[in-house]
């Protein structure tokens, strides 16, 4: 038998992978992975692209428990009127109208000077179905930001929900180039989530849109719950990264010198830390104007001092917290959320409108949820 | 009729009953300690392999011929009850054997009991690399245990879903006192490319703890001139050792690399048999000649030699339990008489039909959980 025979399984052949490969591996050429914290000046992102826009299906439990409370009936709606089709064959003005924002996005980054990764459209087809034979869905491609985040010297990977699960894979080419060019990274990641679709929350679980990371080595982990009582009934759904999740990502960092503290928000704004607390520079932080911001739990002590931003409840609503700062306090914002910016440029930000709302409202990812900031650094 | 399935539910209670509140530890000195716990393979998902796959052409071609790739080639992803009972029976012999073999000498066992696995977890990679799940082997279903930490690292794909089987377990002793300091990392999971052999890999049969929180890595390759920067390795590589060394050396762990003859064994698991601080087993040849910087195991310590058949019927593949003792698989009759020569109690077991079928021995069958 001859074992060198061509593999004949039905997937993407050589060739394809080697012009993925290449591509991606080409555009991280002389780019490194380190990051001070969320607002160091940004040298270099990996944006979500459209190369997979394959619709999740709102009605299993994974999807139901994360939108439950702040999904629209305009999201919920679209979700299942395109539940397991790929956009691009049923919808193709909509999927042009996603890909227009995206590109958007990775422009406005680029003009701040700026380097981009991105995936393109080719893909090998394995991204979007490695979870077929378990009922997983395919992959929603757009969500830049769900595989991985650099913390330090720290690449962290993660496995967001479903839809989103091969965003780290679809990185991969262009991490191991970065990975040589950075000798000090260290590449940890989650337990990968278990292949039960029943499961609401894969525990333990963590969502790179959890944490945001703060100039002082600290994670601060938020956790959806619906109200003040949930804080200690853990039987009541987390809806993203549980305690547990938490409890992992605090063990995994501490001795590279890093600490994990948990708060807690409520779950009607937001299904992830991020689209609810927006980091604008050293001492200033953006949270929704309702009732202590959102939080369900006090924040840390030393943020307390911070100027916060009272943020339009109905333009954090719309994604206006999912911010992502560039440098020269440069700051990527929706161009449909006025007021927020207006707040911004009072305090000598510079924000920088990005048309982004089709996202926003199909998927509920905004510009954070969309693009991974590898490189930030002084 | 067709047969009850386990349930996810159920699954979950099966594996946490079996280990809550036994004070079980995460912990593993080095891998000579005296052995309190491991976790070993079990027969609810036994598969013929796919082979017409780059990873298994990659991970086997050096050390099995053309009648192991035509065997698995004729049932590829059949279920081994179906296709070979007589197989199946020997297999979930052989792991009942090798529990028993545990308990004798005192260690806990955790072993899957049930009869099958949830219909997904078995698929779970059949869209990314056409292989069903294969729960023979233990190692892959634990990470690999380095103090009180642990670090999950991947075999081919048809194991990986075996970390989802444990999962259970693993969650439940992190959530007891005695293992409120043990981290969980993580090596990244494979890329789902079918067309190659992915890089930047680290089979949990690959990484050896030593005293002294040395990890000793194996490097394997058929021929010595591949021993160059970048050459095929039948396990391990260079850029997948680096990013394990990355993440062990906060914790205080050092690495160490040899290259050894992969035609015995893609792992270093398969090849080398650590007997006790300052003995160790393997063939004359198995430790490519002209290596600087052999790790000091290799150059200080006594060896037995094992003579290449029985290396060839996983002699090496054994498995020290701490204070003179040791697994030994029966088809390595004068390896066991060395060491009981030098005052070594060993149990044998019969494995044969592992190490013919899967290439998996006791060690490839082990992981400990906890030795001290």
């Amino acid at each position: 038998m001859d074992i060198n025979k061509t593999n004949t399984r039905n997937g993407s052949s050589k060739e394809e992978w080697d012009n993925y490969n290449a591509r991606m591996v080409a555009q991280a050429k002389g780019l490194k992975l380190h990051s001070d914290w969320d607002c160091a000046p940004l040298k270099a992102a990996y944006v979500g692209d459209v190369g997979s826009v394959w619709i999740p299906d709102p009605n299993t439990p994974e999807i139901q428990n994360i939108l439950k409370r702040s999904g629209s009936k305009e999201q919920l709606d679209f979700l299942d009127k395109h539940k397991g089709k790929k956009l691009e064959d049923v919808d193709p003005e909509t999927f042009e109208t996603l890909k227009n924002e995206t590109d958007a996005l990775a422009k406005a980054i680029k003009d701040s000077g700026a380097a981009v990764i991105q995936t393109g459209k080719d893909i090998p087809f394995e991204l979007a179905s490695f979870q077929d034979s378990w009922g997983g869905p395919r992959w929603l491609s757009m969500q830049g930001h769900a595989g991985f985040d650099v913390v330090g010297d720290m690449l962290i990977a993660g496995w967001e929900v479903g839809p989103n699960r091969a965003q780290e894979l679809a990185a991969r080419p262009a991490i191991n180039e970065m990975m040589k060019n950075s000798p000090d990274a260290v590449w940890l990641t989650m337990p990968p989530p278990v292949p039960n679709r029943h499961d609401p929350v894969p525990a333990p679980f963590m969502s790179i849109g959890d944490f945001k990371v703060m100039p002082d080595k600290t994670l601060l982990f938020g956790h959806g719950i619906p109200n003040k009582a949930a804080i200690k009934d853990r039987l009541v759904n987390r809806t993203s990264g549980d305690e547990y999740g938490a409890e992992i990502l605090r063990r995994m960092v501490e001795p590279y010198g890093w600490k994990v503290e948990n708060i807690y928000y409520d779950s009607q704004y937001t299904y992830h830390l991020d689209a609810l607390m927006m980091l604008a520079g050293e001492g200033v932080m953006g949270l929704p104007d309702v009732p202590n911001g959102g939080l369900l739990s006090e924040l840390p002590e030393r943020y307390q001092d911070w100027d916060i931003i009272k943020v339009p409840v109905e333009e954090q609503g719309m994604g206006a917290c999912n911010t992502v700062a560039t440098r020269d306090k440069g700051i990527l914002v929706f161009e449909d959320c006025p007021k927020t910016s207006e707040l911004l440029a009072k305090r000598g930000f510079n924000p920088i409108p990005v048309p982004f709302r089709l996202n926003y409202a199909i998927t509920g990812s905004g510009l954070h949820c969309s693009c991974t900031c590898f490189w930030r650094e002084a | 009729m067709t047969e009850k399935r386990v349930t996810w539910d159920e699954l979950n209670t099966h594996m946490t009953d079996m280990v809550a509140d036994k004070g079980i530890k995460i912990y593993v000195k080095d891998e000579l300690a005296p052995m309190k716990a491991v976790t070993i393979g079990n027969w609810s998902s036994l598969f013929f392999v796919n082979v017409n796959s780059e990873e298994i052409k990659h991970i086997a071609g050096d050390s099995k011929g053309d009648d192991w790739f035509e065997m698995h080639a004729a049932h590829a992803n059949e279920a081994l009850k179906d296709a070979d009972p007589e197989r199946f029976e020997g297999m979930k012999k052989a792991l009942l054997g090798l529990k028993k073999a545990y308990e004798d000498n005192g260690v806990t066992v955790i072993q899957y009991g049930l009869d099958s696995v949830p219909q997904n977890l078995e698929d779970m990679y059949m869209s990314a690399s056409e292989q069903k799940f294969l729960s023979g082997y233990g190692k892959p279903g634990v990470p690999f245990v380095f103090g009180k930490h642990l670090l999950q690292t991947h075999e081919v794909t048809l194991t990986l879903p075996a970390i989802h089987l444990h999962l259970p377990v693993i969650k439940q002793l992190l959530s007891e006192p005695q293992n409120k300091d043990s981290a969980w990392l993580t090596m990244p999971i494979p890329q789902i490319d079918n067309t190659r052999q992915v890089s930047h890999w680290m089979s949990p049969g690959d990484p050896r703890l030593m005293p002294g929180n040395r990890i000793l890595i194996g490097m394997g390759v058929d021929d010595p001139a591949k021993m160059r920067p970048g050459g095929p390795r039948s396990g391990a590589d260079e850029p997948g050792i680096e990013m394990l060394r990355r993440m062990v050396e906060p914790y205080g762990f050092s690495v160490h690399t040899f290259f050894y003859n992969s035609s015995y064994s893609p792992h270093h698991d398969g090849v080398m048999f650590y007997v006790e601080e300052g003995l160790y087993a393997t063939t004359e040849d198995m430790i490519w000649p002209d290596q600087e910087n052999l790790p000091k195991e290799l150059t200080e310590w006594e060896r037995i030699t094992i003579t290449p058949e029985e290396a060839r019927l996983g002699a090496c593949n054994s498995m020290a339990l701490g204070s003179k003792r040791a697994i030994v698989t029966s088809s390595a009759p004068k390896l066991i008489e060395e060491l009981e020569k030098r005052g070594h109690s060993v149990t044998p077991v019969d494995f044969a039909v592992g190490w013919e079928t899967y290439l998996s021995g006791v060690m490839c069958c082990s992981m400990a959980m906890w030795r001290e």
